[in-house]
């Protein structure tokens, strides 16, 4: 894949860029043009449709960003995944929050869920790639050079995508500290009485709620705890512009 | 004009920081739900303070607070640009001054070692220097190999030369060879908790070790890199306490990821035993404070022993005895009593002490054949470090569990050790390990 090499990141200028994203990107947003090859009354066939822009979408990620950062990618698409999906199927059965359904509406949920999955798996290696297509960086060093005209807008939108990418840094020094604190993941290490109790399925369902639980809020707190260093760094930006103004 | 200040704790430095600066960023001490109260009240208040002017610049004790792009190249080539920095320099030109190779400058930041992001912040704080008025440098010793100091004193250099104000923040006991150095209070090196530290066999061995960092494509084009472990085969009895030193990036942190399980080799084995223990390490890492998963003290011990409670009672009670040995020490000794902790003193404040001692009970708790203390020093005053310590040495060792520290620092541990692992690089990606048992092995 490394001799096939795209390199759309480097394309200029960054509108035109943006367009061939947006592009490649329509359809879960707006669903054509798959639309147009969808049937009502075929789920499989509609499933299909999908899976084959997945494929495509996971192509030309995969041209661009090298096949070992794709697999990275796609491991960070299969465990939102399938989070969303469990997540999903354990609130489906909750009585109160879904009164009792007939039978064809529970095949329609696992239609929905399953498409669900398939859009989600094609979409999110996408959409890193697609944030990490911009480089904040020369986004600000473009700024340098321009008029005044909603410049602090503009370096609020710095300030943005690259809180958007430090996601990623904060994911992977996360993942390092659970590693070491669990060395197999989805186990805890101290599970003597969960190993001992009958009800060991259901204390382990709650381990793992607990742990996504924990993860949403470290991975949120970890990312904004950088952002007032960074928005110190773009008021130098907005400072320094303005003295040159002067 | 080149200022120094002493500080006898990490919270008396911020404190000292955020009133000279009035910046104060919510920090996440106190855990996600304190730390998101406040984050909401800092963003809310965050347009009124934008207009303010900003001209001083400020190494943080955290080197990753001090950098805002994925890359060294990217960081410095926006303060060149920005601040206008010595016509027709690069931000290559200027890395490398720093000691950052090309290759380096390629990386990306999350790669980088504690000491090559300080560098890294050096060289920005460099570039900065026509837009800034003054910079402070919080503890910068901590992170920085002796042999890089003269890179502290650069900086320090191109500020002074500019007419700039340069605020040196240390932590007492920090030692900067080269600069003022009658200044440094000798308070520290008086102290001595007199702790009996006995010594405890443990063994490593590797061969044929090696790992390696493949070319990257995307976002930026990143150079391929190894580290190849020499000599190709060891295996030694050391003894601990241990200690381990090396320059900066010359593989320690990852060496120590291996020993902990958490990084595999991508050749060869590395193994550790103690008196029959066989497995992986355990690791105090060196920015700790992450390692609390953002949850407070309490709520990181209920959820790391939800599912077994009797060690979860240990783990509570051993993090009780050693913050209980700590206050015994503190009330007992006259200099440590004028440093005033509030861990010594008041169980209602989260200090960075308290937090990497609890981490530690809960890794003493899994029985390691080894825990590793990554720069423990990081925070810690010298003489709070030595207390700290020693204090989980003597707790490590009535449970058979070695300790391995690495550390710039070798002074601060000079009394401590008895065994040292010594990194140096060799030719072109090997590093060279080499161990000294101070003559336990022949007594």
């Amino acid at each position: 894949m490394a001799n096939y090499q795209l390199k759309l990141s480097e394309v200029k200028p960054t509108w035109f860029k943006l367009l061939i994203l947006i592009f490649i990107g329509l359809p879960p947003f707006t669903g054509w043009p798959l639309s147009r090859f969808m049937s009502g009354n075929y789920a499989v066939h509609n499933i299909s449709v999908w899976t084959a822009y997945g494929v495509f979408i996971w192509l030309f990620t995969g041209l661009n960003v090298g096949g070992k950062q794709l697999l990275k990618y796609l491991s960070v698409a299969f465990t939102a995944s399938l989070l969303i999906l469990m997540l999903t199927g354990v609130f489906s059965h909750i009585p109160f929050l879904n009164p009792e359904k007939p039978a064809d509406e529970s095949l329609a949920l696992s239609y929905t869920s399953a498409m669900t999955f398939v859009i989600m798996i094609a979409v999110i290696p996408y959409g890193l790639f697609a944030i990490n297509c911009f480089s904040a960086s020369a986004y600000v060093q473009t700024l340098q050079f321009q008029s005044g005209k909603r410049f602090k807008f503009k370096v609020h939108l710095a300030l943005a995508l690259r809180v958007c990418q430090h996601v990623g840094d904060v994911l992977m020094k996360l993942f390092d500290i659970w590693r070491e604190e669990n060395p197999r993941l989805i186990r805890p290490r101290f599970a003597t009485d969960l190993n001992e109790s009958k009800l060991s399925f259901i204390g382990y369902i709650l381990w793992f709620k607990n742990a996504v639980v924990t993860w949403c809020f470290a991975l949120l707190s970890h990312t904004f705890e950088a952002i007032p260093y960074f928005s110190e760094e773009m008021r130098i930006v907005i400072n320094h512009k303005h003295q040159k103004i002067k | 004009m080149t200022h120094i200040e002493y500080f006898n704790t990490y919270e008396e430095l911020l404190d000292f920081l955020s009133r000279e600066t009035r910046f104060n960023p919510p920090r996440l001490v106190e855990g996600s739900s304190k730390f998101l109260g406040k984050f909401t009240h800092w963003l809310f208040s965050f347009e009124d303070t934008l207009s303010e002017d900003i001209s001083w610049k400020c190494i943080y004790p955290d080197p990753n607070f001090n950098l805002s792009y994925p890359y060294p190249v990217d960081e410095v080539g926006v303060a060149v640009l920005l601040a206008e920095f010595t016509a027709g320099m690069e931000s290559l030109d200027l890395l490398k001054q720093f000691e950052i190779a090309d290759s380096t400058a390629r990386r990306e930041i999350a790669t980088l070692s504690g000491g090559e992001l300080l560098l890294v912040s050096f060289a920005k704080a460099a570039a900065y220097t026509g837009i800034t008025s003054k910079i402070f440098i919080c503890s910068p010793t901590q992170w920085l190999h002796p042999s890089k100091y003269y890179l502290l004193q650069k900086l320090i250099d191109i500020y002074e030369e500019n007419q700039k104000d340069v605020t040196l923040l240390f932590l007492e006991g920090e030692e900067y060879k080269g600069y003022s150095s009658h200044l440094i209070p000798a308070a520290s090196a008086q102290y001595d908790p007199k702790i009996p530290l006995d010594a405890i066999p443990w063994n490593i061995s590797f061969n044929d070790l090696k790992i390696v960092f493949e070319e990257q494509l995307f976002p930026k084009k990143t150079p391929f890199h190894e580290i190849n472990y020499q000599p190709q085969n060891l295996n030694a009895e050391i003894f601990s306490p241990t200690l381990l030193t090396g320059d900066n990036g010359i593989g320690k942190s990852i060496f120590v990821k291996m020993m902990n399980g958490m990084v595999k080799p991508s050749q060869g084995s590395l193994s550790i035993r103690c008196l029959g223990n066989e497995g992986a390490a355990r690791l105090l890492m060196q920015d700790s404070l992450d390692q609390l998963f953002g949850e407070t003290i309490d709520d990181h011990f209920s959820r790391v022993f939800k599912y077994d409670k009797e060690r979860g009672k240990n783990a509570k009670e051993l993090f009780q005895a050693m913050l209980d040995r700590i206050k015994e020490m503190v009330s007992e000794d006259a200099l440590l009593r004028n440093l005033k902790l509030i861990a010594a003193t008041d169980d209602t404040l989260v200090t960075i002490l308290q937090i990497k001692l609890a981490l530690v009970a809960e890794r003493l708790e899994s029985r390691p054949p080894l825990l590793i203390l990554d720069e423990p020093d990081w925070c810690l005053s010298r003489m709070v470090n030595r207390l700290f310590v020693s204090v989980v040495i003597e707790h490590a060792h009535r449970l058979k569990v070695p300790v391995l520290i690495i550390s710039h620092l070798e002074d601060w541990y000079a009394e401590i050790f008895n065994s040292k692992l010594e990194f140096t690089r060799g030719t072109d990606f090997s590093v060279n390990i080499s161990y000294d048992n101070n003559g336990k092995l022949s007594a």
